[in-house]
């Protein structure tokens, strides 16, 4: 009797343990909520959008750059050269000096130009002051306006992949050496408006190697070579578009009004949603892209876009704010971009935030020139900026109105 | 002995606890409309008569269908009742399986002279645990799933006095101590990163208080009347919405109201060994107040059950010394699913019990076979099975002579 009593109570023990999961109900219990208990929505809410000016430069590239590509103009390169010489000049006079510009691609925007065909007019411009490559430089500085001649008088040279040196007038090499003229740096100006437009681009000191040198000949049939010893490129840019520059640089300001719509509401998802064009846009140039000299930097944009402490482009506190997104795309690529507006959207439709828009900027801003363009609405038949915003009604339970 | 009734006691409480702790669940899909499905008091024996037992006299167990047959107990006697339902879903071609644990019943009974007999205990009334998730319509990517999420337990503690009057008359009073909660949770998540879920809870807290009244009347030894009498359930509700924003969190009270029951019951013994039972209950419609989108889907329950008990003989085989129960039952709920359309659980029951060994006591069997709900009326269809273990144990409680100091 025991021992029947001990496996009943075993085999109930066992069914009690073996049937401790269940099926979800799933599919068969829908029939109870089938419209669902909560309403979810998508919707889009428009932004006004203005670019905003962030002037900065960047001297430390690995290239120097001059000429124009994808709106940004190279307007001027700067070169100082330690002219310094052990034992001074010893009673010698220079007989020729040379500049060897050490360009490595050339980048006509007509394509049907062949690069080694494509040069540049430039000229050679004493600077009035001295620079340094820390400095953010975005405009072209004072210059004497009198270009520097070659030993011919000449003062405009072709810059091309196969045109790279230069002859300077051994004069005013002399005076530098002496130190009777003060050397603060040259300025290779574009000496008139390329036609076609296109860069040019040359290996700088932050390289490592083969940097811009001045080669130096005297009387007495000794030379000297004088590396580079400050570089810098001076770039602008100006365009009327929804732009981003990086290393120029500017930014996109998007403003928007959530409205009263979004107050009851919990919000899922949102995004700035932007359409690239990718036509208008710089990832890298061809000097930056080659394998050689330099190792390629990568062509993506990374940007970053935060809300900003003040909603005002003339204070500085919109400079700064709080971070939203960080991320890469390809912005020569015509896509379209979804930035996901994580907390942010949540945060100021609870007024949990001051809604203070959203900036749009690189996020390498101070390190390299590159640039993001994005339709408009309406342009070549795209859509202009917008929010995409996907949210639910809290739920409706039975006996809670 | 009290040891021993101890050692089972918590033998049994732990396999239950530890199979059944967090994992109440509804006797029936229906159950998570309303407050759930009912519970109909009885244990082991009384199910697999199919609760027809309201005028059965049971000398053995605390947890009966009715509390006046508590004054037939001898000695101190503890009880529990642990069911285990197994059914399979069928809705429009998709099936789904369940295994369900209900919480015990606990009931202990102490005679306390002159007839007088009182117990108190805990019994779930209402129940119902659910689990679901589907597919929302939305256009565009990614896809929205409404994850839903359903706890609900209505219990009442009873605190239980019963009088017997020679073999004639028995009543029970009871009053019962009415809690209870209905949890309700919607999430709406996606299928992809960076989506943020959204939650929405609703927590009902139901608190209250009723007075139950039972009568057994035994006129001749092989015929016994029962009756029975539960009174209105006013719940206060204590109601608090909680969303994942938490300003449109709200509280509020509200109220809820089961109308009272009424039950009777016959039972006859055939000869000294086979009886026959049966058993009318019911409780009229209740208002859906805090269920007003119920409003026109509520009706009057009722229940009508038949037994026959064939009682295990003191000599003989094994199987002689069995007792042998069936039965059969059937009941409407509340609930209309959908409205005008009643939710009928019809179950045939059988059961057996045996005497625990070495001492006062009994271990019962009872099995219940049926369907709740149909594909032609509601749309949905349950085949369930149910295994109930229910467990009486009694001794006489008596201070040991020259314990007093």
């Amino acid at each position: 009797m025991r021992s029947v009593l001990k496996s009943i109570a075993f085999a109930v023990i066992a069914a009690l343990l073996a049937s401790c999961t269940s099926d979800q109900e799933g599919p068969v219990a829908g029939v109870f909520v089938e419209e669902g208990l909560i309403g979810i929505e998508r919707d889009t809410l428009a932004v006004s959008v203005r670019t905003v000016p962030v002037p900065t430069g960047v001297g430390t590239g690995k290239l120097l750059q001059i000429g124009e590509i994808k709106g940004i103009h190279f307007e001027a390169l700067l070169m100082a050269f330690d002219f310094t010489l052990e034992g001074g000049l010893g009673g010698r006079t220079v007989t020729a000096a040379i500049l060897d510009l050490p360009v490595v691609a050339a980048t006509p925007e007509d394509t049907l130009i062949k690069p080694e065909d494509f040069l540049l007019r430039v000229s050679f411009h004493e600077l009035l002051a001295e620079f340094e490559e820390t400095d953010s430089i975005t405009a072209v500085p004072g210059v004497d306006a009198v270009p520097i001649p070659d030993s011919l008088g000449e003062t405009v040279h072709g810059l091309g992949i196969t045109s790279f040196e230069f002859s300077l007038s051994p004069a005013f090499v002399q005076e530098w050496l002496e130190g009777t003229r003060p050397h603060r740096g040259i300025a290779i100006l574009l000496a008139e408006e390329p036609d076609p437009t296109g860069l040019m681009e040359m290996k700088a000191r932050e390289l490592g190697s083969d940097p811009p040198v001045m080669r130096v000949a005297f009387d007495d049939t000794t030379a000297d070579t004088f590396a580079v010893s400050k570089d810098y490129a001076v770039a602008t840019f100006s365009g009327d578009g929804i732009d981003c520059v990086a290393g120029v640089a500017q930014r996109i300001f998007f403003e928007f009004d959530p409205g009263d719509d979004l107050d009851s509401v919990v919000v899922h998802y949102a995004a700035l949603v932007l359409t690239v064009d990718g036509e208008r846009g710089l990832g890298a140039t061809r000097g930056e892209s080659s394998p050689s000299p330099l190792p390629e930097l990568p062509s993506d944009f990374p940007y970053y876009l935060y809300t900003p402490n003040s909603a005002d482009p003339e204070d500085p506190a919109f400079l700064d704010g709080t971070g939203v997104d960080v991320g890469t795309f390809l912005p020569y690529e015509t896509q379209v971009l979804e930035i996901p507006l994580r907390g942010f959207m949540p945060d100021v439709v609870r007024g949990l935030r001051v809604n203070t828009g959203l900036v749009f900027q690189s996020n390498i801003e101070t390190l390299r020139i590159q640039r993001a363009t994005f339709f408009s609405a309406g342009e070549d038949g795209q859509q202009g900026p917008y929010i995409e915003v996907i949210y639910s009604y809290p739920a409706e339970f039975s006996g809670s109105s | 002995m009290k040891k021993r009734i101890i050692c089972h006691i918590g033998i049994v409480a732990s396999i239950v606890i530890v199979c059944a702790a967090g994992r109440p669940r509804a006797q029936s899909i229906f159950g998570l409309n309303f407050i759930g499905e009912h519970r109909y008091r009885g244990n082991a024996r009384h199910r697999s008569l199919a609760f027809s037992t309201l005028a059965v006299p049971d000398s053995a167990s605390a947890i009966t269908p009715n509390t006046a047959s508590l004054a037939d107990l001898k000695q101190v006697t503890f009880s529990i009742y642990e069911v285990l339902g197994l059914s399979r879903i069928s809705r429009g071609g998709n099936v789904v399986n369940q295994n369900r644990f209900q919480l015990p019943t606990v009931m202990i009974a102490v005679p306390i002279g002159r007839g007088f007999v009182c117990g108190v205990g805990y019994r779930t009334r209402f129940e119902s645990k659910g689990d679901f998730a589907f597919r929302r319509e939305f256009e565009g990517d990614p896809t929205p799933y409404e994850i839903y999420k359903r706890r609900s337990s209505l219990f009442t503690a009873p605190l239980v006095l019963t009088w017997k009057f020679k073999e004639l008359l028995r009543v029970g009073g009871e009053l019962q101590i009415e809690r209870g909660s209905i949890r309700d949770q919607v999430t709406i998540d996606f299928e992809a990163e960076g989506y943020m879920p959204s939650t929405s809870i609703q927590n009902r807290i139901f608190s209250g208080t009723s007075w139950g009244m039972y009568l057994l009347i035994t006129p001749v030894s092989r015929l016994s009347i029962g009756a029975g009498f539960d009174d209105r359930i006013s719940y206060d509700v204590d109601q608090e919405l909680r969303f994942s924003y938490e300003e449109f969190n709200s509280v509020s009270v509200d109220e809820f109201t089961l109308p009272p029951a009424f039950s009777i019951g016959v039972a006859a013994g055939i000869t000294e060994r086979w009886w026959m039972s049966s058993t009318f209950w019911s409780r009229e419609a209740p208002e859906p107040r805090c269920f007003e989108e119920l409003s026109g889907s509520l009706g009057r329950e009722w229940m009508i059950a038949f037994g026959i008990e064939r009682r295990g003989s003191p000599t003989g085989g094994f199987f002689s010394r069995r007792p042998l129960r069936f039965g059969y039952y059937q009941n409407r709920w509340h609930l209309e699913f959908p409205s005008g359309k009643g939710i009928f659980s019809r179950f045939i029951t059988f059961g057996t019990g045996f005497p625990m060994p070495g001492g006062p006591g009994t271990l019962d069997f009872s099995i219940e076979f049926g369907q709740i709900g149909s594909i032609d009326d509601n749309g949905i269809d349950e085949q369930v099975v149910r295994c109930g273990l229910g467990l009486n144990v009694s001794e006489v409680w008596s201070r040991r002579r020259g314990s007093r100091r």
